[in-house]
């Protein structure tokens, strides 16, 4: 309800009208997962390196068809983040220009829903690079799968003490491991995340 | 995925980088939650699954036929002939990768070892397994030139030639292939299995002009290549023969089975190696030289009885030089070395154990005797023969006789046996002669055989310690389920040795005299005492557990371990596994017969 008064809101001061197509509603069992790697933690300051989307189908991930994109950031990147997300300044300057990036993302996701692992991050990441170019923020909605998680283990027991680490949720869920802090697959595991607490939700 | 796609497990292992790009590019998941239908008779394949996490079952006419866990691909016979057979069902929650069947025809047509190992049949597929491309530091051997091994000179045919003639050629002179030269200059090959195709074409061979079923852009090597690369092209491209250049032009053609000949061939270096060696260490040596070899030819599609073969002849040989180092010459004449158990049989590969004995002349007496065989058991160990821990080795009196007092031993053990001395016995009944006076070993196997018809109420409890390893019902279950991931396998307890054993027994019985298992059922079949097709799975299965234990030791000695008898069924693929499947109820159905034929049931 909030939300369609907000998107409301916004369409009305999209700047660009090619993208009036992400107010649609969301198709039926197709999603996004997304995952960035920034230059640090603070959506204010820090800036995107990398972004890795995978659509979902039903109960496919569909990594044929996925976005990995470099980004350039403005500043170079700190040294501790470089350690985590591995892309060095080298690295990134073969990057595509903010702009450039966005518009691939934006025509990538069209107005599918997006899923991820703290995905507020990642979307205020987005944020930061989405409003100067449309006008307005990611319109799309948003499915955060430590939520599903919680909602999921919340039925399940009393105490209502649920960790919510990524490396614990993959573990309880029983899905393989992989090398994390790379946008791909990170984006890879939230799907896998997706569709099996999805699975768990629905009792199929 | 795209990142961690396995490119390592078959068939995906042959693929070039630009094939693996394809895959990546390509390759979905899926996701199956338990009990979903995967791939069903009403389906049309459209994917190649590989199996990231959990199991899938394939059920035909309500048998479970096949089990695919993570690592394993299905199904590729359903996605090429467009119809799947069986259900195919998550046995639990189940991930995998989705290959679209464009990626697979792609992948088949560019990979002949690939499409091979998706789908071809059961002898195919270990050909294929045995084809893939050797991973191993490089041996001095495989570093020689092509020119130094025996490259055909070529004939070259027109490529207008008639396919008849060529049969002709081919028969005539004994040859498997030409070279064809068509008038722009081109260069093909046609080989004898063309010749199918030629009766496939339905056209009259007489009017049928080679050039059109010749195979055009040949491999091509260059005399001053390393044997090595030649071995690699031929198993990358899956072809059995490369042309090979002289500065521009073709002065013949290599064939593989030359190439593998020529390598075995060179184990005379090795040979070499051992007798010039004056040295314990310089044994070392050769030692470590015969496993370099072992390593190379089980790579090299070469039959695990004929390394076993070689094998012992090199250590027969080591034994003896170093028999000459440590006895003074008077004891070396006076006296008789055996080997016995495997090595006598001629089936031990990767050194397990040394079991060995000596037999002195009658009324010779040695000086330093005991130091002498113990000297002898601690240079072996030194070299790299692990000690008995049975103890069946010559600096154990027991094993350290005169003829004489052998053969009393002997008689003692046959008439009185316990569970102990049957051991000995069978240990005793493989030796072999290694160095000194031979006769010696002769006339005390004589004596035992001699011993053995006196005595037939021996045989039945001889031969049941071929049951003792009974299997404990689980490893068909194992088998099936497969899922555990440290889940063993002890190949010998289940297969070999109740093969060995129960084929000894029937040849003691018999009285054949040869060591070797394949030797024996060989001449079991001979006498009509065992069927033929029973001896022809006999046979089969021995060797593809042999080998199944070869592979596995090299991987541990790889790993710096030692090699042991426990197959890891998570290391074997579907195929293996089916194949162990099968070989194990060989085994049974060999221990049935050993049942009725020694009346094991009524001890």
């Amino acid at each position: 309800m909030w939300q369609q008064l907000r998107n409301a809101w916004y369409r009305k001061r999209l700047k660009r009208l090619e993208y009036d197509h992400l107010f649609a509603p969301p198709p039926d069992e197709e999603w996004v997962s997304v995952d960035c790697e920034t230059t640090g933690l603070d959506p204010l300051h820090d800036e995107i390196v990398s972004i890795g989307a995978i659509p979902i189908q039903g109960d496919r991930i569909l990594t044929s068809q996925r976005l990995e994109l470099i980004v350039r950031p403005s500043v170079a990147p700190n040294v501790d983040s470089v350690r985590i997300h591995r892309l060095r300044q080298m690295d990134l300057e073969g990057g595509l220009p903010p702009e450039e990036a966005v518009r691939r993302f934006l025509d990538f996701v069209g107005n599918r829903a997006l899923v991820g692992y703290y995905l507020e991050f990642d979307v205020a990441m987005l944020n930061r690079l989405v409003r100067p170019f449309l006008g307005v923020p990611l319109p799309l909605r948003q499915i955060e799968v430590s939520g599903l998680y919680y909602d999921y283990k919340f039925a399940q027991q009393v105490d209502g003490n649920v960790d919510l680490s990524f490396d614990l949720i993959r573990r309880d869920l029983g899905l393989p491991e992989r090398e994390t802090h790379d946008a791909f697959n990170d984006a890879l595991l939230a799907a896998m995340m997706f569709i099996k607490l999805r699975k768990l939700r629905t009792g199929r | 995925m795209p990142k961690s796609f396995n490119f390592n497990a078959p068939p995906f292992d042959g693929l070039t980088g630009e094939q693996q790009q394809w895959v990546r590019d390509s390759v979905d998941i899926g996701y199956y939650a338990s009990g979903a239908i995967v791939l069903s008779p009403e389906m049309e394949p459209s994917h190649l699954f590989v199996v990231i996490k959990g199991h899938v079952q394939q059920v035909e006419q309500d048998e479970v036929v096949c089990v695919y866990g993570p690592g394993a691909c299905f199904d590729g016979r359903s996605l090429v002939s467009g119809s799947v057979t069986g259900i195919f069902t998550a046995a639990e929650e189940m991930l995998a990768y989705l290959l679209p069947k464009a990626t697979v025809k792609r992948l088949i047509a560019a990979n002949a070892g690939f499409g091979a190992l998706l789908f071809s049949d059961m002898s195919q597929k270990l050909q294929a397994l045995t084809e893939r491309r050797p991973q191993r530091e490089l041996h001095g051997l495989m570093m020689a030139r092509i020119a130094q091994a025996f490259v055909r000179p070529p004939r070259w045919v027109s490529a207008q030639t008639d396919a008849f003639s060529i049969a002709q050629l081919f028969e005539k002179d004994k040859l498997s292939n030409v070279l064809v030269k068509d008038p722009e200059g081109r260069v093909g090959i046609f080989t004898s299995t063309d010749i199918r195709k030629v009766v496939l074409s339905g056209t009259d061979a007489r009017l049928l002009p080679v050039g059109q079923l010749a195979t055009w852009g040949l491999v091509e090597v260059s005399e001053d290549d390393a044997v090595f690369d030649a071995l690699i092209l031929m198993i990358r491209h899956g072809v059995h023969r490369v042309v090979v250049r002289r500065q521009g032009d073709i002065v013949g053609v290599l064939e593989q089975l030359d190439l593998l000949s020529f390598i075995s061939n060179h184990s005379h270096l090795v040979w070499l190696q051992v007798q010039q060696a004056t040295s314990v260490a310089e044994l070392q040596g050769a030692a470590v030289s015969i496993q370099r070899l072992i390593q190379l030819l089980s790579e090299s599609d070469v039959k695990v009885s004929m390394i076993a073969r070689l094998v012992q002849e090199l250590n027969a040989k080591i034994f003896a030089r170093l028999w000459q180092m440590v006895a003074p010459p008077d004891l070396v004449e006076n006296s008789c070395v055996m080997v016995m158990g495997s090595e006598g049989r001629g089936e031990q590969i990767l050194k397990t154990d040394q079991d060995n004995g000596l037999i002195l002349m009658d009324n010779f007496t040695a000086a330093r005797l005991s130091q002498i065989t113990a000297a002898f058991n601690d240079a072996l160990y030194e070299i790299g023969y692990p000690p008995c821990l049975g103890g069946v080795m010559m600096r154990n009196p027991l094993w350290c006789q005169s003829l004489s007092e052998f053969k009393e031993t002997l008689r003692n053990w046959v008439f009185r046996p316990s569970m102990e001395t049957h051991l000995r016995l069978a240990i005793f009944s493989d030796a072999e002669a290694v160095c000194g006076d031979r006769s010696l070993l002769g006339e005390l196997k004589g004596y035992f055989f001699q011993l053995l018809r006196e005595r037939s109420a021996f045989f039945p409890h001889f031969a049941r310690a071929a049951d003792q390893f009974s299997e404990q019902g689980g490893w068909w279950n194992r088998l099936l389920r497969g899922s555990e991931e440290e889940e063993t396998v002890d190949v010998k307890k289940l297969g070999i040795f109740p093969i060995v054993h129960g084929v000894r027994s029937l040849a003691l019985e018999a009285g054949i005299e040869v060591n070797g298992t394949a030797d024996r059922l060989d001449q079991l079949a001979l006498a009509n005492r065992l069927p033929a097709d029973l001896v022809r799975d006999l046979k089969e299965t021995l060797a593809f557990l042999m080998e199944l234990r070869l592979k596995q030791g090299l991987r541990l000695q790889a790993l710096g371990q030692r090699a042991n008898n426990l197959v890891e069924l998570q290391r074997l693929g579907t195929l293996e596994r089916d194949l162990l499947r099968d070989g194990l109820q060989v085994v049974k159905r060999f221990r049935t017969l050993l049942h009725h034929h020694f009346r094991l049931d009524a001890l």
